[in-house]
């Protein structure tokens, strides 16, 4: 994985060369020595600078890593109403143009992650732990922030800063685009593995808090999905990655509670509770969720479970 | 069979569904409606344990000591603040469902789940052609406008939020996460 960390930041310096040619790394090729610290730089400023159709480029790698570890849950309804509520929050937000691309993943594991460009997916299994629309809407809208923010990109880069020096010295990338692409794969295989940084994931709650809000929800979507997942066992299979990866909800809402009070004006702003209980329930009935074990969120929202079964 | 298991099912939830258990984490008022300015019904302080009846806006409607009333969202966490492992706090409904285990009669209703682990990540083969799919899943932004506007959803401008001062570093290291348990 550092070999591949080397590689990926070898090939961010290597897209600056291509595009500036008064770059520093104009040495790597001609076997001049080359100051490591300066290409650090160079390689920095490349990921930093990313254009759009690159950063899709890229971003389209890490959306193939993830979706070659868990697949999409097949329900074309589903996924289209996911969109819809997604791309309607990414519209408040500073990168209204993206090709927005919303996703859920068929897996009971509990999380949702985001790759650079504009790719937002969610587990069937915390979408099935929520009660309404708005707390589908407050997730969502935390994931486009790491978008807009493009949390990922530069945590990539930053991984792979350390061992940059060593990575120049001993790695000889061979041409061609798929080989480069392998390597961003690589760095965000690592990346998704460990997680970003604690504050990356704080920033993320505090700007979708206020896109789900922007949006026209009820403000308090995000913080009803945290206690959700603060209730649950954390020893439960389903938990251990999102919290491996993520600071303890508890700790998240402590911080939102902290900052929260302008958003207490828009506390009447609906939740949309019916509609995402009709889609989820129709899409179950339809079996897209495989009889995952439970039913909607019965004991955190009795609604739900009175939704599901109205005539039992 | 199917229609016992459901009723099983229904009657766990019945019980339990209800009253999920919540803790007051700092001190706080139960109120007669769901403002700020309403009536103080019962001053709350920390540890108290409540049941939850139902949530609106910021705020649970909630069960203490024989009253019913309103406390702020902010003031409570779902779980009874003393559950050991193997509880799930508020979910024991939700356990019920998902360990499928029905107490007394020991009825299997599912499997278990394996969640995902960092070697599902790092052992991936990346999918391009499962991408490829999400642009024939995707919507546009009139699209997402006119769903937003069937629910009534008005767009606001807000301001984003600034970042709190950094009181979470002070705390002592040995706190646990997970402080129930």
């Amino acid at each position: 994985m550092t070999t591949l960390r080397n590689m990926l930041l070898l090939f961010a310096a290597l897209s600056c060369a291509g595009t500036a040619s008064a770059s520093p790394l104009g040495g790597l090729f001609s076997g001049k020595a080359v100051d490591a610290v300066r290409i650090l730089q160079s390689a920095k400023d490349a990921f930093v600078e990313v254009d759009p159709k690159q950063e899709r480029v890229i971003g389209r790698e890490a959306a193939a890593v993830l979706l070659g570890a868990v697949p999409l849950t097949r329900d074309q309804a589903l996924q289209r109403y996911v969109n819809r509520v997604g791309h309607w929050v990414a519209l408040q937000s500073e990168r209204p143009d993206l090709e927005w691309r919303f996703a859920v993943l068929d897996s009971m594991d509990v999380n949702a992650f985001a790759s650079p460009g504009g790719y937002v997916f969610i587990t069937k299994g915390l979408l099935l732990r929520m009660g309404s629309e708005a707390e589908l809407a407050g997730v969502l809208a935390h994931e486009v922030a790491h978008v807009v923010q493009k949390h990922h990109l530069q945590a990539v880069q930053k991984g792979a800063k350390l061992d940059l020096a060593i990575g120049v010295a001993s790695t000889q990338v061979k041409g061609g685009d798929r080989a480069k692409l392998d390597m961003i794969a690589g760095g965000f295989k690592d990346l998704y593995a460990r997680g970003l940084d604690k504050d990356d994931e704080y920033e993320a709650d505090r700007m979708g808090l206020v896109l789900a809000t922007r949006a026209g929800y009820d403000p308090y979507g995000l913080l009803a999905t945290l206690q959700t997942l603060g209730a649950m066992n954390p020893k439960d299979g389903a938990l251990a990655f999102l919290f491996k990866t993520h600071p303890a909800p508890g700790q998240r809402l402590d911080l939102i509670d902290a900052v929260f009070t302008p958003l207490e004006a828009y506390a009447r702003q609906p939740a949309v509770k019916d509609r995402f209980l009709r889609e989820v329930t129709a899409a179950q009935k339809r079996g897209a969720f495989e009889n995952p074990g439970f039913t909607l969120n019965a004991a955190v929202s009795p609604a739900a479970a009175r939704h599901l079964h109205p005539h039992d | 069979m199917k229609r016992t298991l459901l009723a099983l099912l229904l009657c766990s939830l019945g019980l339990t569904a209800q009253a999920d258990p919540a803790h007051v984490i700092r001190a706080t008022d139960l109120k007669a409606k769901p403002f700020n300015d309403a009536a103080t019904v019962l001053p709350l302080t920390e540890k108290t344990v409540v049941e939850v009846l139902a949530r609106e806006g910021g705020w649970y409607k909630v069960k203490v000591k024989g009253k019913n009333g309103w406390v702020r969202m902010t003031a409570l966490r779902l779980g009874d603040g003393n559950a050991k492992a193997g509880d799930s706090g508020v979910g024991s409904a939700l356990q019920f469902l998902s360990t499928g285990r029905s107490g007394s009669s020991g009825v299997t209703v599912a499997t278990g789940v394996r969640g995902l682990d960092a070697a599902d990540i790092t052992n991936a083969v990346p999918n391009p052609k499962a991408v490829d799919e999400l642009d024939k899943l995707a919507v546009n932004a009139a699209d997402a406008r006119s769903h937003a506007s069937k629910a009534k959803l008005q767009p606001q401008k807000i301001a984003y939020l600034k970042a709190p001062k950094p009181v979470a570093e002070n705390q002592p290291q040995d706190a646990s996460p997970f402080p129930w348990e």
